[in-house]
């Protein structure tokens, strides 16, 4: 690898800066061009990931990411909006959790208050498998 | 007789005459330098011998003194002896029992420590029951399809809601 993936983010990011259409594409094109020379298109996950930091950044949004077995509430979702003004929320089912909320914010904070974690604590060696409903 | 004298050259008269002045010179000196000479050698011969018994006595006062302080000595010295042992016994009994007090001290803070370790430790178990019997329930009530009981998601998302709430405040 020659660069860090925050850099050829950051990269990427002043290259599509101000751009549209055509000239964005092309930028977009020539930018996985240099990535194919480089040796590092498996990278392109890390790449994205500080991508959107970058943009959320420059917008002065945060990333919020919440988790729960069924799909968070709306009361819950106006809420967090009203704990993180700025936040930009997105969802995901996880039955595993059986039960409470994960919220991870950004890319290093991380609240677990589900029922998975509470039996993880309490039988550390046990393995639990995927929980799926009948 | 008188031939004989005269025979060794000496002459009766002068020689009578020398026999009465030294009686004369005898008695003279008897009186006034024999006597009290004599006198003195007596008096410095007595003063001599009671200057040795003088001596003979204090030296036997000295014996008899060095005897007394000897004994003296060697009755303080058992006497000390006596009170350090004493002392000492005292001393090791004191100790002994400052020891078995502290024994028995440090064995009641011990006895007190465990029951209450033992029942912070039930607690904690008799709390770890209650928590697991909750969420098996939980997950059980999953495994068979049947809606979890949503007082405890509640609860838990209640829980997020407020950890968010507080870091926020701190300034995540």
């Amino acid at each position: 690898m020659r660069y860090a993936a925050g850099h050829y983010a950051l990269a990427l990011f002043e290259a599509l800066e101000g751009k549209s259409g055509q000239a964005r594409a092309d930028a977009l094109a020539s930018f996985m061009g240099i990535l194919k020379r480089n040796g590092d298109e498996d990278r392109l996950d890390a790449i994205l990931r500080h991508y959107e930091r970058i943009e959320l950044d420059r917008r002065g949004e945060v990333k919020v990411h919440v988790e729960t077995p069924n799909g968070a509430s709306e009361a819950a979702l106006r809420e967090i909006r009203e704990i993180i003004p700025n936040a930009v929320i997105s969802e995901e089912a996880n039955p595993r959790l059986l039960a409470g909320m994960r919220i991870l914010v950004g890319d290093s904070v991380l609240i677990d208050a589900t029922a998975l974690r509470k039996l993880e604590t309490l039988f550390p060696n046990t393995h639990y498998g995927t929980i799926t409903n009948h | 007789m008188h031939e004989l004298l005269e025979n060794f050259g000496v002459e009766w008269k002068l020689l009578a005459a020398q026999v009465v002045n030294f009686f004369i010179l005898f008695l003279i000196l008897k009186k006034f330098a024999y006597k009290p000479v004599v006198g003195m050698l007596r008096e410095r011969e007595a003063r001599i011998k009671r200057g040795l018994e003088a001596a003979s006595e204090s030296e036997r006062t000295l014996s008899e003194a060095k005897e007394r302080e000897a004994a003296i000595m060697s009755e303080a010295e058992k006497k000390a002896l006596g009170m350090v042992t004493h002392a000492e016994t005292i001393a090791y009994e004191k100790e002994a029992m400052i020891v078995d007090g502290a024994h028995k001290k440090a064995e009641a803070v011990m006895r007190t420590a465990e029951k209450a370790i033992e029942e912070e430790r039930a607690k904690q178990i008799d709390d770890i029951h209650k928590e697991a019997q909750s969420l098996v329930a939980l997950a059980t009530a999953k495994v068979l399809g049947k809606k979890e009981p949503a007082s405890r998601d509640e609860e838990l998302v209640r829980e997020a809601l407020d950890e968010l709430r507080r870091l926020a405040q701190k300034g995540i």
